[in-house]
């Protein structure tokens, strides 16, 4: 209450100087210049307009002993999140949940930073990566999970949760399964004459079926974006991007054949669009497959969305699901990206944290069942996967092939080794140089590679 | 109030510009002098661990990093745009100023792009220039080049793609301000210009283009500043793709401080950024005596 | 500079038909081709603009449709509905009263300082312009956290205080009406001076009217500046009530997708009030010229 009151003396003080100055040095130029000018004093005139357009809304006060709770996050509210906060108001009526929605893009998590930094009103929050939940913890911004006894995260979604530790603590409780994998069109399969692809299937299959399902003006596969095209190489390295002696690993030949059979897919096969053509044709990518202009699209289980969507995607055919390809065979450790999100925070300045870890637990436990139609699936092993399933294609079980769905989305990988995620400034880096090298119908692979890892390299350099 | 003529001129001067000036001091300068500072430390936006001052090891980074020299170049071919845009909207302005049809209504016309949403800059741009299917490269190929650029597509021509859209956007806002400086030129002036047709090409050059110089020195100074800090437009056109064929300086900076908190570092660039400026600005501060026209 | 040519049209028309049309004729061709010519480019400057126009018109995916369909095939006000409908006014009423008090303030301090710097003789003030012009060079990105940690402290951080404030002070607007004010001829200054009028009545009463379209040229473009400021309204304004135009158009932008036909109907309402303005400010440019003719 009483930085409450700080605060406001110390903006009016803050407006009252710079107004004050203004107002007098107006007046001063009016008496000192022109004795015979009548002082309008223009300055203070507009100042005090000024001094009544202010709102001063930082009061938050619980009224009648209900607690308020505001939850920050990045899906719209209207996807999900206001049902969710209806469902738990109605429930709890003395604990109130507000659920206020930033865009995850970096100026939307810049505004959640500084409101984190300058606020107390935000309770709960989601986290979209972990390099940005790094820097929260950093910053002092996020209570540490190990305060509520009971809570066991791992117990709770497995191992998968391991990328989300920070300094080996956790500060979040990732709620969501957010796998990526590959939608196919079951009549393009049909036509060609092939199977559902295996589960362990790999680079050269992949670019066999793009060829053979890619027919007119149908294109074979189309991505997501850029970084569904090269996904194969964080898969195979797990979360390890350094050799032994601490260099860059990029120069591992599984890059240059990855990067490579893209490169001639676009270029050779012309089973996948150019990815310039693609990006500055600003390509509604789900549409794209939808309305059978490709055969394959590589995204990941958001696509619900549209897919469940019949009126604004229309389309007749069968949904099959495959795994991201493998780059070899006999790769053993390859990890499918079968991450957690959506990871859930509080604020370390909450006033009120054990009501908010209340919701927490009710949100991770099922709370957050209204956003499965968009393909979330609860983490929680407290709840029935099924379930989450059915939910998620929302009655129109014919249009999936259900075995796909379900040994795609949960299928198991190996342990992980490491689980430090990539610094972004060098994963933004190794996005542009794939990127020149992907428009560029005569781009050398093997120079990418070379600038991929001697960029790296210098960054690991300077963050010595 | 007895005091001598110079020392109430300066009273005088002083408490003119006194108004604009402490509230420049508080929100532009003392944000300046922190972020001067704060250039020598390796500040993240984040970090709660005591700051360290390291001097000049941000500037040794700025000079080793390829980004660097990258945005650079991508900026200097991005200030092409600057003059372009400038001499199409003298053109104009005269024209607009001169007896045609529906007068108003063009004019605000060419001011829209100035304040339409830059998510449809982007988009109608990108479709534009869209290399296989758009319109312009339709038109390149009807009029016989077998291979016109692939614009926004390849590294090689997407910051000439940004350029075109620059002079494009800017133009409305040059355009204006060259309406009002030519509302200054007595109208006599021009009226004999329009009555000679002939020799009216004479009149623009010998008339016209002197009395509007300040606001053409003005139109560079300012447009180059403006554009050496734009980022906005570029980051909804193209992020600063293909690969960083569209990375300028600013972009680079805002990316340093908003994506990577890295402030220091941010600063650091920033601070170089300002020093182009300030070298391009004298240049032309010190040659503006050479054709700008004053009374 | 020089080396333009002064527009297809008039040499072409010009040259070809000197002989055998009249003085009449000719200038009536001439404006209908130039009319004509610029019609045309006002076209492609307008394009995104009625692409925002139909798409607002537009249902789901149409947007995507190739080649674009710049009529809507089955328009509906389902979007422009929407909009207001989830509180649009607010944004609207924020960001109007914060254009128009930052316009106002802005334009009259600026033509205060550049008065002071363009027609008032005095030590150091050619070093303090340099000064300005040094600051109009910072990039603004590195301005930003200094800004907040200040506004933080001040407690002007969430008001509209944090946008009010800083957008009364602009070192462009000195800039551009010091170069008009200084177009001014002396002569009609001094001799006011002569009379005994101070600087004050000066500038009220000679330099403010006769530099009207250069004012109104300047008012135009802070309001569309601040009408548009995306960056300071996102980091300092929070709370949802004292979200500007510009915070609101984020809403339209999905998890995945950007959802255009809603955006583009907001966009079209957030677009009005700058051509208002700019119409509104463009008569007045016009008859300062009427008022002011008699110069030089």
């Amino acid at each position: 209450m009483s930085e409450e009151t700080n605060k406001r003396l110390s903006r009016r003080k803050f407006v009252v100087l710079t107004g004050g100055a203004l107002a007098a040095s107006g007046l001063l130029a009016a008496c000192g210049d022109s004795p015979t000018a009548t002082a309008p004093a223009p300055t203070a005139g507009s100042a005090t307009t000024a001094a009544g357009a202010g709102t001063a809304t930082t009061a938050a006060a619980s009224s009648g002993g209900v607690i308020k709770l505001q939850m920050w996050g990045g899906v719209p509210a209207e996807s999900g999140p206001q049902k969710v906060a209806d469902a738990w108001n109605a429930a709890n009526p003395g604990i109130q949940v507000e659920y206020v929605r930033f865009v995850n893009d970096d100026p939307g998590n810049l505004k959640l930073d500084t409101a984190l930094l300058a606020t107390q009103d935000i309770d709960l929050f989601m986290n979209y990566a972990t390099q940005k939940l790094q820097k929260r913890v950093q910053g002092g911004l996020v209570l540490d999970l190990a305060t509520f006894k009971d809570l066991d995260i791992e117990a709770k979604v497995g191992d998968l949760a391991k990328p989300w530790k920070i300094d080996g603590k956790y500060y979040t409780f990732p709620t969501n399964i957010a796998p990526a994998y590959y939608w196919l069109n079951k009549s393009a399969l049909d036509e060609a004459g092939l199977q559902s692809p295996a589960l362990n299937w790999t680079l050269d299959d992949f670019k066999n079926y793009a060829l053979k399902m890619k027919k007119g003006s149908r294109w074979g596969f189309v991505p997501w974006d850029i970084g569904t095209l090269y996904a194969m190489i964080d898969n195979s390295f797990g979360y390890v991007y350094t050799k032994p002696d601490g260099t860059s690993r990029y120069d591992d030949p599984i890059v240059k054949k990855t990067l490579q059979t893209i490169h001639d897919m676009m270029y050779v096969d012309k089973s996948i669009i150019p990815w310039g053509e693609q990006s500055s044709a600003k390509l509604a990518v789900d549409a794209t497959f939808f309305k059978n202009e490709a055969a394959m699209l590589g995204a990941g289980a958001w696509i619900f969305r549209s897919s469940n969507n019949l009126k604004d995607y229309p389309h007749d055919f069968v949904s099959v699901f495959a795994s991201v390809p493998r780059v070899s065979s006999d790769q053993t450790n390859y990890w499918q990206p079968i991450t957690l999100g959506d990871a859930l925070s509080i604020s370390s300045k909450s006033k009120h944290p054990q009501e908010a870890y209340k919701f927490m637990k009710w949100y991770a436990d099922g709370g957050m069942i209204p956003l499965t139609v968009g393909g979330r699936i609860p983490a929680s092993k407290d709840f029935n996967q099924d379930d989450a399933v059915k939910a998620m294609l929302a009655g129109n079980d014919k249009m999936y092939d259900l075995n796909s769905v379900k040994s795609v989305i949960f299928n198991k990988n190996p342990p992980l080794t490491s689980t430090t995620a990539l610094d972004t400034q060098v994963s933004d880096m190794i996005k542009e140089e794939v990127e020149k090298y992907f428009v560029t119908p005569s781009g050398n692979v093997d120079t990418t590679i070379g600038n991929i890892v001697r960029r790296h390299n210098d960054f690991i350099k300077t963050k010595k | 109030m007895k005091m001598s003529w110079s020392k109430r001129q300066k009273l005088a001067g002083y408490l003119f510009i006194a108004p604009n000036m402490i509230g420049i001091v508080i929100f532009f300068l003392i944000p300046a002098i922190i972020s001067f500072v704060v250039m020598f430390t390796d500040l993240d936006f984040l970090s709660k661990a005591p700051v360290n001052f390291v001097w000049f090891d941000n500037f040794v980074r700025v000079f080793g990093d390829e980004t660097f020299y990258t945005a650079l170049k991508n900026t200097f071919i991005f200030l092409l745009a600057v003059p372009v845009s400038i001499a199409i909207a003298v053109i104009l302005a005269i024209l607009l100023n001169n007896k045609i049809y529906f007068k108003p209504v063009l004019r605000a016309m060419y001011f829209m792009p100035y304040i339409t949403s830059s998510v449809a800059i982007a988009f109608v741009w990108s479709l534009l220039l869209q290399p296989s299917t758009g319109p312009i490269n339709g038109f390149l190929r009807s009029i016989g080049i077998s291979d016109p650029p692939r614009w926004l597509a390849s590294t090689e021509t997407s910051m000439y793609g940004i350029d075109i859209i620059m002079v494009w956007y800017t133009l409305g806002f040059n355009m204006i301000i060259y309406l009002a400086a030519l509302q200054e030129i007595p109208t006599d002036l021009l009226e004999a210009a329009r009555i000679d047709g002939a020799r009216s090409w004479q009149t623009v050059r010998r008339i016209i283009l002197p009395l509007i110089s300040p606001t053409t020195f003005f139109l560079l100074i300012t447009g180059l500043m403006g554009a050496i800090k734009t980022f906005g437009l570029i980051q909804a056109i193209t992020q600063g793709g293909p690969g960083d064929s569209t990375v300028v300086l600013s972009l680079f900076v805002y990316r340093t401080a908003f994506s990577y908190y890295e402030l220091g570092y941010a600063s650091a660039i920033a601070w170089v950024l300002f020093m182009i400026v300030l070298v391009i600005t004298a240049i032309q501060w010190f040659g503006q005596k050479k054709w700008v026209y004053s009374n | 500079m020089n080396q333009i040519a002064p527009g297809p049209a008039q040499t072409a028309t010009g040259r070809v038909t000197t002989t055998f049309l009249s003085y009449q004729q000719r200038r009536f061709i001439s404006k209908l081709v130039l009319t004509f010519i610029l019609t045309f480019l006002a076209i492609i400057m307008v394009l995104p603009f009625v692409w925002m126009i139909s798409t607002s018109f537009k249902t789901g995916n149409e947007v995507f449709n190739y080649p674009v369909e710049w009529l809507p095939a089955h328009p509906v006000f389902d979007n422009h509905i929407k909009v207001w409908a989830e509180g649009f006014l607010t944004y609207y009423l924020n960001s109007l009263k914060i254009s128009i008090i930052c316009m106002t303030g802005s334009t009259f301090f600026g033509a205060l300082a550049a008065y002071g710097f363009s027609r008032i003789e005095f030590k150091g003030r050619d070093q303090i312009f340099f000064l300005y012009l040094a600051m109009l060079m910072i990039p603004p990105q590195i301005l930003f956290v200094p800004r907040f940690i200040m506004f933080n402290w001040a407690g002007i951080y969430n008001t509209h205080w944090a946008l009010i404030l800083p957008g009364q002070f602009t070192i462009f607007g000195v800039f551009l009406l010091r170069q008009f004010f200084k177009g001014i001829p002396r002569e009609i200054s001094e001799s006011a001076a002569v009379d005994g009028a101070g600087h004050l009545r000066i500038f009220f009463q000679i330099i403010l009217p006769l530099a009207k379209p250069a004012l109104v040229t300047f008012a135009i473009l802070d309001f569309t500046w601040n009408w548009n400021d995306y960056e300071n309204a996102l980091v300092f304004l929070v709370n949802r009530d004292l979200y500007t135009v510009p915070l609101g158009l984020t809403n339209f932008i999905g998890e995945h997708n950007v959802d255009y036909n809603g955006m583009m109907a907001a966009a079209v309402a957030a677009i009005i009030p700058m051509v208002i303005v700019f119409l509104i400010g463009q008569k007045f440019i016009i008859q300062g010229v009427a008022n002011t003719g008699v110069k030089g």
